[in-house]
C-alpha cells in the first residue's frame, strides 16, 4: 500500500514538473548561438548579480517591515491597533505591476510630483535632487512594500501562537521588552519567518513586470530578450534553468539552516498575550510607523487608480469586462483546488516513506513559484504539442479548455499550497494518530476527523493566497488562454502596455477588488488561528 | 483519488466554457477564422465585430506578446487552430515569414490597395497601418531645424540630451536594423555607440515617456512613434496634454536621404490555416476603407491603403518622404541589431 502510494506520488510529481523537465532539455537542443553569445558578452553574470541583489534586497527589506510591523500589532497596545492589524495585509491585493506602472508615471520626471516641486521652487529639472524611481532602488521599493505582508502574516501568527507561559518565563529569566524580542520571540518565529521570506525571495526572482518596466536588466528580462528578441527560445529556456538551480539552491540552504529542528506549538497552553503600554509620542509613532507599509504598499496607488477610473466610468459596465473578471474568478477557483489537493497529498507523500527520488520529484514540481510566468508557459505549450502530436490529435487542448491555463498556474503557485499544507501537518503531532488509532479511527477517519480540522487554518490561508495570487498571474495566463478568453490581469496589462494607463485603470481597480475578498478571510483566519481559536 | 475527480471537474468546467463563451474551430459547420494578434484588443475587436456583421464569419481571437504568439504557431506546426497571425512591427512580422508559419496569398484587393514596401514583394505578408519613428524637440530649447536626420542623434552637440527607451523595444530594434541594411554593421555600431553616449539618462519607460520627459526638462530631444505623440495631442481626453502641442515639435528625419523610417503592424495567413479563405477574407477587409478609417482615427496610425486618408491630426503635420527600403530587409538584420545596441551598451 505505502509502496504504491509513494509511486503515485512520484508519478503526480514528475507530471506536473513535466514542462520543466522539457525546458531542462533546452540543454540537449543545440544552441542557434544566443546563449553563448549572451555568455560570451558577460550578460548573464550581469542578470544573476541584479536578480541576485533584488532578491535579497527585496527579502530583507520585507523581513524588517513585515517583523517589526507584526510584532507592534501582536504586542503592544496603541490607538487603532486592530485597524491597522488589517489593514497591513492590503497591499497583498495590489500587484506589484500595477503599483510600479503608477509609480512610474507619478514619480519620473515628467510626473506631477517632479512638476510640483519645480512649480515650487522655480528650478528646472536637474537643478535639485530626487531618487531616479527606474532604477534598482525602485525596483527594490516597490516589490518590498507590495511583498512585505507575506513575512507579516506568518510572523503575526508565530508571534500570536507564542504562549504567554514562553515569554513569562523569560520574563522570570530577566529578559526586558526588547531582548524578550530578539533572543525569545524572534527565534522561536524562525521557520514561519523563513517560510514568508523564501515566498517572498522567490516572487522577486520571477518578477518580471516591475524590473521590465524601469529597465533593469535582470534573469527574467534577460530570458525576455532571448525569446522576444532573439527569437530563441532554447536559450530562455537554458536561462531559466540557471534561475530554478539558484531557487533550488537557495531552498537547500534554508532546509539546511531549519536542519533536524521541528517546532509543534502547543496551542493548548494558549493564553491572550498582555500588551506592552507605551507613552503618548511612542504610540503615535509605532502608529505612524505602521501606517507607512499601507500607504505605500496600498493607499496610495489604490488612490490614484481610483481617480484614473472616473475618467473612464463606463468601462465598469462594458460587458466584456464583466467576463473578464467571471474569468479571473473562474481560474482562480480552479487552480486553488487543484494546487491544495495537490500539495495536501505531496505534504503527505513526505511525512511517510518515500524514496530519495520521490522526494526530489517532489521538491522540483513544488518549485515553481520563482521561474518566471512566461518560462512556465513556454515548457507548459511544449509539453501540449507533445500530447497533441503523439497522445491526443487535434488542437482542442490548449485552444479550446482550460487545462493548459491551470496546468501553468497549478505549477506556479503549487510551492504555496504545498507550504501551507506542509505547515498544517506540521502541527498534527505524531503522538495525534496513535492517539487516534487507538481510539479505533481508521486511516481517513484520522484524516477527516483530526487532521483537517488541525490543518484547517493553515489550508484555508494557502488557499487564499493561491487564489490571490492567480488573479494577479500574469504571462503563463497571456499565453496559455484558449480563444476569447481574458481575464482582468491580462486586460490591465494589454493597455497598460499600450500605453494607455488611465484607460487600464477601470480593470485594475477591480483586480484590486476581486482580492479584498480573499485578503480579508486570510486576515481573519490566519489571526484565529494565531491565537488558537477553534474555528 | 480526490485529485482525479476535481481534475475531471475541471476538465468538464473547461468544455462547459468552451460550448458557452468560445465558438471553437471544432465546430465545422459554422464560418470561423481564428486570429492570433499581437494587437490589443481594443485596437482589433471593434473592427472584427464589424467584419461579422457583415460577413456572418466569427471570429476567434487570442491576444498576446508577439514572440509568444509567433512561438506558440511554430510549436503547434501542422495542428495549429490560428488561420491569420497579425502582429506589430516588421521584426516580428518577418520572424513568423522566415520560420515558415505563413503562406503566400494572391489577392488584387491586398496588392492593389497597400503600398507597396509595406508589404512582401512575394505575398506572405502585408502591412495594414504604418507608423513613423520620428525625432521631437522642445521648442524652447531647440532651434527648429537644428536637427535633421537620425545621425544627428549620434552628434556630440546633444551630449547628455538624447531621450529614448530601452533596447528590448522591438521599435528601436527595428530602427538600428535599417541602419544595419543601409550603412552596415560598423556605421550602425558607430552611431548606437554615440547615441549612447548622448543619452539624457538609463533607457526607461515606454515612447509617450519619453515625450513627457522631454517636456518636463530632461533631455532636448526624443525618440518616439508617431501615434504616440498623435495621442498626446489628439488622443483620448484622460492622455491628451495641451503642453505637448505647444512646446514639442516633431522632426520627419533623413528627408534629404533615405527617408523616415517606417514600419508596420501587419501580417498573413497561416501556412496551416485550415479556413484559408475566411482569412483571406478577413485580411482583405482589414486594408479597406472601414476598418483602415478606425485604425487611422483609434490608433491615429498611417492607414496603409493610400486612399484612405490619415486622421486630420496627423495630416497637420505635413506630408514626408520615407523610406521605401521593403521592410523586408530590415527584419534581416533585427538580430544584427540587438547584437549591435548590446556592443554599444544600450540597455
Amino acid at each position: 500500500m505505502i509502496r504504491s502510494k509513494s509511486y503515485i506520488s512520484i508519478t503526480l510529481a514528475v507530471m506536473i514538473a513535466a514542462p520543466l523537465f522539457i525546458i531542462a532539455a533546452g540543454w540537449v537542443v543545440a544552441d542557434k548561438g544566443t546563449f553563448s553569445y549572451y555568455l560570451s558578452n558577460n550578460l548573464i553574470s550581469i542578470y544573476a548579480l541584479n536578480s541576485a541583489i533584488i532578491s535579497m534586497a527585496v527579502s530583507t527589506c520585507a523581513l524588517g517591515i513585515g517583523i517589526c510591523t507584526a510584532w507592534a500589532v501582536t504586542m503592544l497596545a496603541f490607538p487603532c491597533r486592530g485597524l491597522m492589524e488589517w489593514l497591513l495585509v492590503l497591499p497583498l491585493a495590489m500587484p506589484a505591476y500595477v503599483a510600479a506602472m503608477i509609480y512610474g508615471d507619478v514619480l519620473q520626471g515628467a510626473g506631477p510630483v517632479q512638476s510640483w516641486i519645480r512649480e515650487l521652487t522655480g528650478l528646472s529639472y536637474g537643478e535639485y535632487y530626487f531618487p531616479a524611481v527606474h532604477s534598482l532602488g525602485g525596483v527594490v521599493f516597490v516589490l518590498s512594500f507590495t511583498l512585505y505582508p507575506y513575512v507579516y502574516l506568518l510572523a503575526r501568527s508565530a508571534f500570536l501562537s507564542q504562549s504567554r507561559q514562553m515569554l513569562e518565563c523569560g520574563e522570570t529569566l530577566g529578559l526586558t521588552g526588547y531582548s524578550l524580542f530578539t533572543r525569545l520571540a524572534l527565534p522561536m518565529a524562525r521557520p514561519a519567518l523563513v517560510a514568508g521570506m523564501a515566498l517572498v525571495a522567490m516572487e522577486a526572482l520571477a518578477d518580471f513586470g516591475v524590473v521590465a518596466l524601469y529597465g533593469v536588466p535582470a534573469f527574467t528580462t534577460g530570458i525576455y530578450r532571448a525569446w522576444q528578441g532573439m527569437y530563441d527560445p532554447v536559450a530562455a529556456a537554458r536561462m531559466a534553468c540557471i534561475l530554478l538551480a539558484m531557487v533550488l539552491f537557495a531552498l537547500a540552504i534554508e532546509r539546511r539552516a531549519r536542519g533536524q529542528a521541528s517546532y509543534h506549538n502547543n496551542n493548548a497552553l494558549y493564553h491572550p498575550l498582555p500588551r506592552y503600554r507605551l507613552s503618548g509620542i511612542a504610540q503615535l509613532g509605532v502608529l505612524l510607523g505602521c501606517s507607512l507599509p499601507v500607504l505605500l504598499g496600498f493607499i496610495v496607488p489604490l488612490a490614484l487608480i481610483m481617480q484614473w477610473s472616473m475618467e473612464h466610468v463606463a468601462l465598469f459596465a462594458d460587458t466584456s469586462t464583466l467576463q473578464a473578471l467571471g474569468n479571473s474568478l473562474l481560474l482562480a477557483i480552479l487552480t486553488v483546488a487543484v494546487a491544495i489537493t495537490v500539495g495536501l497529498w505531496f505534504a503527505y507523500a513526505l511525512r511517510g516513506q518515500i524514496p530519495k527520488a520521490g522526494r526530489w520529484a517532489i521538491r522540483l514540481a513544488t518549485a515553481g513559484y520563482a521561474i518566471p510566468g512566461s518560462v512556465i508557459a513556454v515548457g507548459v505549450l511544449l509539453l501540449f504539442i507533445l500530447l497533441q502530436q503523439y497522445v491526443l490529435p487535434g488542437g482542442w487542448l490548449l485552444t479550446g479548455s482550460l487545462l493548459g491555463i491551470v496546468w501553468g498556474c497549478v505549477l506556479r503557485f503549487l510551492t504555496v499550497a504545498f507550504q501551507s499544507a506542509e505547515t498544517g501537518l506540521g502541527q498534527v503531532m505524531p503522538q495525534m494518530d496513535a492517539v487516534a488509532s487507538t481510539l479505533g479511527a481508521s486511516g481517513r477517519g484520522i484524516l477527516w476527523r483530526v487532521h483537517l480540522p488541525i490543518m484547517q487554518a493553515s489550508l484555508l490561508s494557502g488557499m487564499l493566497l493561491v487564489f490571490v495570487d492567480t488573479l494577479k498571474e500574469l504571462p503563463a495566463t497571456l499565453l496559455l488562454r484558449p480563444f476569447n478568453f481574458d481575464t482582468l490581469a491580462i486586460r490591465t496589462y494589454e493597455l497598460a502596455g499600450d500605453e494607455l494607463l488611465h484607460r487600464a485603470a477601470p480593470t485594475a481597480l477591480l483586480l484590486v477588488a476581486a482580492s479584498l475578498l480573499p485578503v480579508w478571510l486570510l486576515n481573519h483566519k490566519m489571526a484565529a488561528a494565531g491565537r488558537g481559536d477553534v474555528p | 483519488m480526490r485529485f482525479l475527480t476535481i481534475m475531471l471537474c475541471a476538465l468538464g468546467l473547461a468544455a462547459f466554457d468552451d460550448n458557452t463563451n468560445t465558438a471553437n474551430a471544432a465546430t465545422q459547420n459554422e464560418q470561423v477564422v481564428n486570429l492570433y494578434s499581437s494587437q490589443q484588443e481594443h485596437l482589433i475587436r471593434p473592427v472584427l465585430v464589424n467584419f461579422t456583421k457583415k460577413t456572418g464569419i466569427t471570429v476567434n481571437l487570442t491576444t498576446g506578446g508577439n514572440a509568444e504568439l509567433v512561438t506558440r504557431l511554430e510549436y503547434e506546426g501542422e495542428n495549429t487552430p490560428a488561420d491569420m497571425l497579425l502582429t506589430v512591427d516588421i521584426g516580428n512580422v518577418y520572424q513568423a515569414k522566415d520560420k515558415g508559419l505563413l503562406q503566400v496569398v494572391e489577392s488584387e484587393i491586398l496588392s492593389g490597395n497597400i503600398l507597396a514596401y509595406l508589404r512582401d514583394p512575394e505575398g506572405y505578408w502585408f502591412g495594414i497601418t504604418s507608423r513613423a519613428r520620428l525625432i521631437f524637440y522642445h521648442k524652447d530649447r531647440v532651434e527648429a531645424h537644428a536637427v535633421q536626420n537620425y545621425a544627428d542623434l549620434a552628434d556630440d552637440r546633444w551630449k547628455g540630451r538624447v531621450l529614448i527607451r530601452s533596447s528590448n523595444n522591438v521599435y528601436n530594434q527595428s530602427l538600428v536594423a535599417s541602419r544595419v541594411a543601409h550603412d552596415g554593421r560598423e556605421a550602425a555600431l558607430k552611431w548606437a555607440k554615440g547615441l549612447v553616449a548622448n543619452m539624457a539618462r538609463s533607457p526607461q519607460g515606454g515612447d509617450t515617456d519619453q515625450i513627457k520627459a522631454l517636456l518636463a526638462g530632461e533631455g532636448d530631444l526624443a525618440v518616439a512613434n508617431s501615434y504616440y505623440y498623435g495621442r498626446l495631442i489628439a488622443g483620448d481626453e484622460s492622455v491628451r496634454d495641451p503642453k505637448v502641442a505647444e512646446k514639442i515639435g516633431v522632426i520627419f528625419p533623413d528627408q534629404e536621404g533615405h527617408g523616415t523610417h517606417v514600419n508596420i503592424r501587419g501580417g498573413g495567413v497561416t501556412k496551416y490555416a485550415k479556413n484559408r479563405a475566411n482569412a483571406v477574407k478577413l485580411l482583405e477587409y482589414l486594408v479597406q476603407e472601414p476598418a483602415q478609417r478606425f485604425f487611422a482615427d483609434a490608433n491615429l496610425e498611417y492607414p496603409a491603403n493610400l486612399a484612405v486618408k490619415a486622421n486630420s491630426a496627423v495630416e497637420a503635420w505635413g506630408e514626408f518622404n520615407r523610406d521605401q527600403l521593403n521592410l523586408e530587409e530590415v527584419g534581416k538584420h533585427q538580430r544584427t541589431a540587438i547584437e549591435v545596441m548590446d556592443e554599444a551598451g544600450w540597455r
